[in-house]
């Protein structure tokens, strides 16, 4: 799988990504924590995690944006808020607000179509 | 008459056609623009070429049909280039290519191709329908021709434009400064000074793939005919799956909606958003891989490692595990080798791949 996201262009496709693993969720996550380079690999990762299993990561994709050091995992779930659940871009969008990077959360979730997302927006 | 092949993106026109001739100084070399408008006959748009001391020329066409090259024919009647025999498993140029309402042609492409001697070239441009079948339409051309003597070293403008807001985020423009400048390292023991200027702009920081986006043409406006338009952005396509884009191989020094290179610095910096001396490294290899293409480059070969480029030099290797082992180190190798923690430096260019890029038009 690492090689699969590894690949400068085409961008692969998370389907084809995931097959390659019995149990993509884990492996995937597994390749954010450990993979530090090519920096695309781990932002791929996250971002099939981010649309195909928003729900069973909710708590990672919340750690994105409260943890320090996590700026561009935080701006990658932000700039796909719409695109979460909606109990899950709540629970981002709420903590997003409140923690570091809350200028970036600030722009992004503004640009959002979700009303309760906008009426987050001090 | 039924033609192929046909590429698999679409592409969207930008027509222009006055009549105009104008010199420029990118470097040490000049730059003529040359545009008409040509109506082709049975399917074919003949462009008259007029060669007199210059070394390279670069042709722009654009039509309500589709366009392709068929062939290029030499003012001694020889043909060095026929489209149907780059239609195998060797890429020379993207311009025989059946990819949309505009086609871009960089002549020589290589060493191989011999210079460019004294007279009238003609360049046959196929316009198609969409159905695949020879049809007629007015061709509008845009003719860069460059007088530069010495094809072993040469200046390469680049325009760097930052997206919305991207300007004023010091992680971003300290980051691209320091890729810029492990760019022009890769670059300078083949002969290739980078020379470069950084705009503000307000375009949107998610840009569709070159030649998709309302915005595109407007980025590329901007240029002075003989810089290449690298566009910063946060995300391409709506995702950061992308690194980088180049706008063709070769990309146009005219002013079209393909006429930029696309580069999401979010992807480069990776999740903690910041750039690490490796990440720095990679973006510069990145930038210079990206601008490569643009500048008529193709991969050594492709991630299925059954296309290769037209070069002699580069490895016709087989297999992932060959390939990494003979091209591994090379700056247009497909994907960067890294083993988790780090990856190989990609900075080398054979012989004939530095050629490519020194024969490339807006190399000066
Ligand atoms: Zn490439």
């Amino acid at each position: 799988m690492f090689k699969a996201l590894s690949v400068r262009e085409p961008q692969p496709a998370c389907a084809d990504v995931e097959a390659l693993s019995e149990t993509p969720v884990e492996t995937l996550l597994e390749l954010i924590d450990k993979a530090q380079q090519p920096p695309w690999v781990g932002m791929r990762a996250a971002s099939c995690l981010i649309q195909g299993h928003a729900d069973a990561v909710q708590d990672t994709l919340v750690d994105w944006v409260q943890q320090e050091d996590s700026r561009g995992f935080a701006i990658l779930v932000l700039n796909q808020i719409d695109t979460l659940p909606q109990p899950v871009a709540i629970a981002v969008a709420t903590q997003a607000l409140a923690g570091p990077y809350a200028s970036d959360a600030t722009s992004r979730i503004a640009k959002s179509t979700n009303p309760a997302l906008l009426a987050l927006v001090p | 008459m039924f033609r192929l092949p046909f590429a698999l993106v679409a592409l969207i026109l930008l027509p222009g056609c006055e009549l105009l001739t104008g010199l420029l100084n990118g470097g040490s070399g000049m730059l003529e623009t040359r545009t008409s408008s040509v109506q082709s006959q049975d399917g074919i748009a003949t462009i008259d070429v007029d060669v007199s001391g210059e070394s390279a020329f670069q042709l722009t066409a654009t039509s309500g049909q589709l366009l392709a090259v068929e062939a290029v024919n030499a003012p001694d009647g020889s043909q060095p280039l026929y489209w149907d025999d780059w239609s195998g498993v060797n890429s020379l140029t993207s311009a025989v290519w059946l990819e949309g309402k505009d086609t871009v042609l960089n002549w020589p492409v290589r060493q191989a191709d011999g210079n460019l001697s004294d007279g009238t070239w003609t360049v046959d441009v196929a316009v198609v329908d969409d159905q695949g079948y020879y049809t007629d339409d007015q061709v509008d051309v845009v003719l860069k021709l460059k007088d530069d003597s010495d094809l072993s070293t040469g200046t390469v403008n680049a325009r760097i434009v930052y997206a919305d807001g991207l300007k004023q985020d010091s992680v971003v423009t300290a980051g691209v400064q320091d890729a810029v400048t492990r760019w022009a390292e890769i670059w300078a023991p083949y002969g290739i000074n980078l020379e470069t200027s950084y705009e503000d702009s307000s375009f949107s920081t998610d840009q569709p793939f070159p030649g998709e986006g309302s915005e595109q043409a407007e980025v590329s406006s901007g240029a002075n005919g003989s810089e290449i338009t690298v566009l910063i952005t946060e995300t391409i396509d709506g995702s950061t799956d992308y690194y980088g884009i180049a706008g063709g191989i070769p990309g146009t020094l005219d002013y079209t909606d393909h006429a930029l290179v696309i580069v999401s610095w979010l992807t480069n910096a990776g999740g903690d958003g910041e750039f690490s001396d490796d990440d720095i490294r990679l973006f510069g290899e990145t930038l210079a891989h990206e601008v490569g293409h643009y500048m008529g480059l193709f991969h050594p070969v492709e991630t299925t490692f059954d296309y290769w480029d037209a070069l002699d030099d580069t490895d016709d290797c087989g297999g992932q595990s060959a390939c990494e082992s003979a091209l591994g180190d090379n700056l247009m190798f497909p994907y960067p080798v890294c083993d988790w923690t780090s990856c190989t430096p990609q900075d080398q260019l054979t012989s004939q791949q530095a050629g490519v890029n020194q024969r490339y038009t807006g190399t000066l």
